[in-house]
């Protein structure tokens, strides 16, 4: 009987603790999560954003002209030595490898990779843009769209040969996305007949 | 037991025990709640406020973080405001076209001839412009804020270097005629206008007015002016560049970073119709900062240590390589070639900031340049010029 009537007496502590606890822990975890994921969530609204606009330029854009406009990436970082891994790039409808949210339009998409601009390919673009938590993309209304960008080398190429190195002549290099840096780029955009470009001036 | 008494001390005393219990559990329960509440009307103001007003809090919360290392993890929900200033016959399609959020200010026709008129058109783009440089000054804390602080820098693993945000862009339609933007002096107007209708202070009062704030506002002599072949002095632009090429490890990317310049070109013969009011701010952190965040870093590392039992192999050697000459010696050198390092970083990151900040400083110690400073600047809205400000750019530019 004392017993029991020990159990009745502490219920209601022992309720009321156990919402402290639900709600302390709970709110601790909220605003973790929050805190967490607040930076993301603003580099996706900045994708996207960056995408409207350069969708909405494009598709007011009239053939034979052009327009350019400065863009700042979503980047992460203010140090000297951040890296920017965010890119632009795009494919045509009708090219082969290309991400499946590209299948039916040709698409423009900003997205994350884990390569530096030296390094990467359009392969790797391919997976980056395909991840919904890193790629954003958005359907053109052109048959051909191209997205290049001019890395000047001013110096001698390396290339390697079977085990050797060979110093080849200068050249450009046209690679098939732009990449972002922690400040200003600009975007020249063109309507040809034959389709869009957007190149980094 | 007395007649009449109450039954007992012992039952009494359980009562007694288990109320204060309950009543800690309630008054804990109650500043949760109140602690949660606070959190969740924060948030709702945030999601249902003026873009103005999340701005604002996201500022007042990245500085008021209590580990102000970990600020970049809160981002800035800024977007750079849009203005267009027409006459009705344009909308600013050449810089706004496709983009969201553009506010118009309608211009009276003009007569160039008419030099009243110019001069009254010049003055609602100065009115605008100050009234812009100003907004952008007070969201962004007037300066007494340090909004861009990293562990990088805390830590002089790299040096600081200028942080903006670009709070508006203002663009004058092609249609105005360009005697009017010759006349605007928006320099001029904020000395002799005053902040509001009813104050005294003025614009460049209301810059200044903190002697304690390094705090700057300037706009840009050569905004709206029609640029020369060459007229733009891209040192600045190229010495930045060159900065990160050395920052950079990686052998390939130096390269590509170190003829970046090579896109530094100047505008030649082009009209300067857009502008932007651009936040900058560089921080330096001093030698005993730096110094003594390693210091306790290393230190906490250390004592960690010892008090892991988890981590036994671990204390074990550290406490051979601490009780022994050599390793003594080895640690000791291995920490001054990071202090060594770190502070210069420290150094490089000073410098910049003199560099920066030295001609908005009246004094003539080389130590005040050094702080750093934070300034609102109006600057021709061109890559050129806003990165030879800006190293990196936080906030966004579209909604």
């Amino acid at each position: 009987m004392d017993k029991k009537g020990q159990l009745k007496e502490n219920t209601l502590g022992v309720i009321i603790a156990v919402i402290g606890i639900v709600i302390v822990f709970g709110g601790a975890g909220f605003l973790l999560y929050n805190y967490f994921t607040l930076s993301s969530e603003q580099r996706q609204e900045e994708a996207k954003g960056l995408l409207d606009v350069l969708g909405a330029k494009l598709e007011k854009l009239e053939e034979g002209k052009n327009s350019s406009f400065l863009v700042k990436g979503p980047c992460e970082g203010n140090s000297l030595g951040d890296l920017c891994y965010w890119y632009l790039t795009g494919w045509s409808v009708g090219e082969q490898d290309r991400p499946q949210r590209c299948f039916f339009n040709s698409c423009i998409c900003v997205c994350k990779a884990e390569n530096k601009e030296s390094s990467i390919n359009k392969r790797e673009l391919v997976e980056a843009c395909q991840n919904g938590e890193t790629g954003y993309c958005k359907a053109v209304s052109t048959e051909k769209i191209e997205v290049s960008s001019v890395q000047k080398v001013d110096g001698d190429i390396i290339a390697y040969k079977e085990g050797f190195d060979v110093r080849g002549p200068k050249k450009d290099a046209v690679k098939p996305f732009i990449s972002f840096r922690t400040n200003l780029i600009e975007l020249m955009l063109q309507r040809n007949p034959g389709g869009l470009n957007i190149s980094r001036v | 037991m007395i007649k009449g008494e109450k039954k007992d001390v012992k039952w009494g005393k359980r009562g007694a025990l288990e109320a204060s219990e309950t009543g800690e559990w309630t008054l804990f329960i109650i500043a949760a709640v109140i602690l949660l509440a606070f959190v969740g009307i924060l948030y709702a103001l945030l999601k249902g406020s003026s873009e103005d007003d999340i701005c604002k809090l996201s500022v007042l919360g990245r500085a008021t973080t209590p580990i102000s290392e970990t600020q970049q993890a809160i981002p800035l929900k800024c977007v750079a405001k849009k203005v267009c200033f027409n006459d009705g016959r344009g909308k600013c399609e050449e810089s706004l076209l496709g983009e969201k959020g553009v506010k118009e200010i309608k211009l009276p026709k003009v007569d160039v001839e008419n030099e009243e008129a110019l001069e009254k058109a010049a003055e609602l783009i100065e009115e605008e412009s100050a009234r812009k440089m100003y907004e952008c000054w007070k969201t962004m804390g007037e300066g007494k804020l340090d909004l861009f602080n990293g562990v990088k820098v805390s830590f002089g693993i790299d040096p600081v270097r200028t942080t903006c945000v670009i709070c508006s862009r203002l663009v004058i339609d092609k249609n105005v005629p360009l005697e009017v933007l010759e006349r605007v002096d928006v320099n001029d107007y904020m000395k002799t206008h005053p902040v509001t209708s009813g104050s005294s202070i003025t614009y460049l009062q209301a810059f200044t007015g903190s002697k304690d704030v390094k705090g700057y506002a300037k706009f840009n002599e050569e905004v709206f002016k029609v640029d020369d072949n060459g007229s733009f002095d891209n040192s600045k632009l190229v010495e930045q560049n060159e900065n990160i090429a050395k920052g950079l490890k990686d052998k390939r990317d130096r390269e590509i970073a170190e003829t970046a310049k090579l896109d530094v070109g100047p505008s030649s013969g082009r009209e300067n119709r857009e502008l932007a009011f651009v936040f900058m701010q560089i921080k330096p952190k001093s030698y005993s900062e730096v110094l003594g965040n390693m210091a306790k870093t290393g230190g906490l590392v250390v004592g960690s240590t010892f008090m892991t039992p988890v981590v036994k192999p671990v204390r074990m050697l550290t406490t051979k390589i601490l009780w022994n000459p050599v390793g003594i010696i080895a640690t000791g050198v291995a920490g001054v070639g990071i202090a060594g390092y770190g502070a210069y970083n420290v150094k490089q990151g000073q410098l910049t900031a003199a560099g920066y900040c030295g001609e908005f400083t009246t004094k003539e110690k080389e130590e005040e340049k050094r702080k750093g400073c934070s300034m609102v600047q109006g600057l021709n809205y061109n890559k050129e010029e806003i990165n030879a400000l800006c190293a990196s750019i936080q906030g966004r530019l579209y909604e």
